[in-house]
């Protein structure tokens, strides 16, 4: 093989592994409208438009309208809100359900972060949640987000550690909370 | 800061339980080591509320402004003991209560932390003050004033002084020599006096090394800042020099950071024009002995 084309091959190697490493980076999902199963973000991602959720209660624990799915991602509420179907107290979720509506889940997650501006509203049980027994979280950061008119909490935290929330506003939640210890956060 | 305004139900109260059980923010279950400060909460149920069974230990709850909690409403409807700004079950002494403002507490730590109305002065809000009272009066160099101080977090990119490389206007410049106290210009702006003090050494030592501009501070309180950075100045911080060159006035605006604690950066930001001066001759001025 002459050195000429060694070099092209050479050229031709770099420039398709760039291209792959290109194509493996995606550009931030954009969400808006509504979402009716729930919508699980892999990478970053941000509210380009309201979003209104009407998530089925179909399995066992939460059934958020956006999840988490991946570790070290950001979810930019850019000054939207995410409205879910219930106005506390009609609809909201009992205690003893095992099936539950939540607006924003991270569960089982390490550096993930929702910014505000941006509103997470009349949901069945909590506006945010973070961790579940058993699944824990840490490294979270909840940022100007305002959570209310939530039937339990405006955000819960289960098995979470070394988290931020800063700069939240929680307001009228737990308005449905039918006995369970709500409130804010 | 978090605001937390108007959460919880007072239709939630179980016949058998004396409070409700809905919060402002809840540390319930097994809930440890968290930090909870300088967050605002009103309106709520219970304004704070620390669950019991025992796993609720080692947090810290500082710096709250809790205060309505419950409603007045929700009181009259219900009676005093629907809620409290703070209603702590947990195992007294477990938690830590510091400084919040709050009127109201349902628990059993004494003495106890409501009511609560005065606050403690600390270095966070001594720093406040400081920059408040730096903007009401003048500097110490001439026609400068502050027009903003803002903390930004460590590792954000700070704006380079507006007039340092690209000047808008400047005056002519004049020969000159100038004698002073090589200082940090930072803090010579909000604490002439401190900043010229032998204690101070050390700290502008440290600021020196974060890269916070030096500057001559003459006898009657005029800054110049070395044309050329730090490099000629460093080695003589806190000596008096007298030095010789060219001063022009720079008019654009300049920034001066400073570090706060390791995280934080304070940024003053100067209009009203500066003087540099380009050095062409250093020398210090050793101590002169008294006569016996």
């Amino acid at each position: 093989m002459n050195q000429s084309l060694h070099n092209r091959m050479v050229q031709v190697a770099l420039a398709f592994s760039a291209l792959l490493l290109w194509a493996g980076r995606t550009s931030a999902t954009e969400i808006s409208g509504p979402i009716s199963t729930t919508l699980t973000i892999m990478d970053d991602s941000e509210l380009v438009g309201d979003v209104t959720c009407t998530v089925p209660m179909t399995m066992p624990g939460a059934n958020p309208c956006i999840s988490f799915g991946a570790d070290h991602i950001r979810l930019r509420l850019n000054g939207h809100t995410i409205t879910g179907p219930v106005t506390p107290p009609t609809g909201c979720s009992l205690p003893p359900d095992s099936m539950y509506g939540v607006g924003i889940a991270a569960i089982d997650r390490i550096d993930v972060k929702i910014d505000g501006p941006g509103i997470v509203q009349h949901f069945e049980r909590w506006g945010i949640l973070v961790g579940l027994t058993g699944h824990p979280s840490s490294g979270v950061t909840v940022k100007k987000v305002t959570a209310n008119h939530n039937c339990w909490s405006g955000m819960q935290a289960f098995s979470t550690s070394e988290s931020t929330f800063e700069e939240n506003v929680l307001a009228s939640d737990a308005g449905g909370s039918n006995g369970a210890s709500c409130g804010g956060t | 800061m978090n605001t937390f305004y108007g959460n919880g139900s007072a239709t939630s109260k179980a016949p058998s339980a004396v409070n409700s059980n809905n919060f402002g923010l809840g540390l319930i279950g097994a809930s440890q080591f968290n930090l909870v400060e300088k967050n605002k909460l009103g309106g709520n149920i219970n304004g704070v509320y620390l669950g019991p069974g025992g796993n609720v230990s080692g947090n810290i709850i500082r710096r709250n402004i809790i205060l309505g909690n419950p409603n007045a409403e929700a009181v009259r409807e219900f009676g005093v003991t629907i809620g409290a700004d703070i209603q702590d079950l947990s195992t007294p002494g477990a938690n830590t209560f510091e400084n919040n403002r709050c009127l109201t507490y349902a628990g059993s730590v004494q003495p106890s932390p409501c009511p609560s109305i005065s606050k403690r002065d600390d270095e966070e809000e001594g720093q406040e003050r400081d920059i408040a009272a730096f903007s009401r009066k003048r500097l110490t160099f001439p026609q400068a004033r502050l027009v903003n101080a803002v903390f930004h977090a460590s590792g954000r990119p700070i704006p380079k002084a507006a007039g340092s490389e690209t000047p808008r206007q400047t005056a002519a410049s004049e020969s000159v020599t100038v004698t002073g106290k090589v200082v940090d210009a930072a803090c010579f702006m909000l604490h002439a006096a401190a900043a010229t003090a032998a204690s101070h050494k050390d700290c502008s030592a440290a600021c020196l090394a974060r890269g916070v501009p030096l500057a001559i501070a003459t006898d009657n309180g005029i800054l110049y800042f070395p044309a050329d950075g730090n490099e000629r100045l460093k080695s003589l911080l806190n000596a008096r020099v007298r030095a010789a060159g060219t001063v022009v006035e720079k008019h654009d605006p300049m920034e001066l950071k400073m570090p706060v604690g390791d995280k934080n950066q304070m940024v003053v930001r100067v209009e009203g024009g500066y003087k540099q001066i380009t050095i062409q001759t250093l020398e210090k001025i050793l101590p002169t002995k008294r006569p016996a």
